[in-house]
């Protein structure tokens, strides 16, 4: 892995390895990062989960399916 | 009408040439004490301009300055997988990491409109980067300003079922004055082109 260091006062330009502190830290954001993604797609996968009930209890009252479009809007 | 030439101090000259075919026109000159305009009434002034290649993460320093309050990234790059772009604010070459980074992410894909929010988390997100071209434009507002939070606003078009559009908001919960920051790709590397450039006061 390479970290591109820009130092715009000077112009100079500095490729090298992460520092141990720097690596350390990518390790511990990847694991943050895990977690978030997680969490959202569980959210999302309730959310379609409550869409699509209310959905149904919608075309049990009688609507058709682009009526039911116009009250819920887009997926 | 002949040429004119400006004479620098020591050697060398820059000529001023007219066209082949004069128009009507008239340049007028200052007089008395007056003085021509300078870069400072240029609205954007360019402090970076840097390609990189398969990079981990491109770290920024000493491009937020007192210079100016606000500034504007713009990043072409492609990912070498479908990614986020975080972001993180530096001060004397080092990283902040603190969990006091905030960000609200808007976006739109075909008829589908979604939202997220993190907050405190250790690093912001400024966009999203794929294994197509991605086009970003990033605003930052006062870094450099130790009295104020840094706040930016972000949107980025990638090629995400064609194209798709994601819009960040940041805002960095500490008022500290950064002269950097760092950006990076949630895995894996990015390919391109980062501009930095001031906004006039």
């Amino acid at each position: 892995m390479n970290v591109l260091e820009i130092n715009a006062a000077t112009g100079e330009v500095i490729e090298r390895d992460f520092t141990v502190e720097e690596l350390a830290q990518r390790e511990l954001d990847a694991a943050a990062e895990a977690e978030r993604v997680a969490a959202a797609e569980q959210a999302e996968a309730e959310r379609v989960a409550a869409r699509e009930s209310a959905m149904l209890k919608l075309a049990a009252l009688g609507l058709n399916e682009s009526e039911v479009a116009a009250i819920v809007g887009g997926v | 009408m002949g040429n004119i030439r400006l004479y620098g101090s020591t050697s060398g000259y820059t000529e001023l040439a007219p066209p082949a075919v004069a128009p009507d026109g008239v340049l007028s000159l200052p007089t008395g004490t007056g003085t021509l305009a300078t870069q400072a009434s240029v609205g954007l002034v360019k402090i970076v301009d840097q390609s990189f290649t398969a990079a981990s993460s491109v770290s920024v320093n000493n491009c937020f300055t007192s210079d100016y309050k606000n500034y504007c990234m713009v990043i072409d790059c492609v990912a070498s997988a479908d990614v986020g772009i975080s972001f993180r604010l530096r001060a004397s070459g080092t990283d902040r990491t603190g969990a006091n980074y905030n960000y609200q992410r808007l976006y739109a894909d075909g008829t589908t409109v979604g939202a997220t929010r993190v907050s405190s988390g250790t690093t912001g997100r400024i966009g999203v980067a794929f294994t197509a071209q991605n086009g970003l434009v990033c605003h930052v507002f006062n870094p450099f300003d130790s009295a104020l939070n840094t706040s930016t606003v972000s949107q980025v078009s990638y090629a995400y079922n064609n194209i798709s559009l994601e819009s960040f908001a940041n805002r960095y919960a500490v008022n500290d004055s950064n002269d950097g920051f760092t950006i990076y790709p949630s895995s894996g590397n990015i390919t391109g082109t980062l501009r930095v450039y001031g906004y006039q006061n």
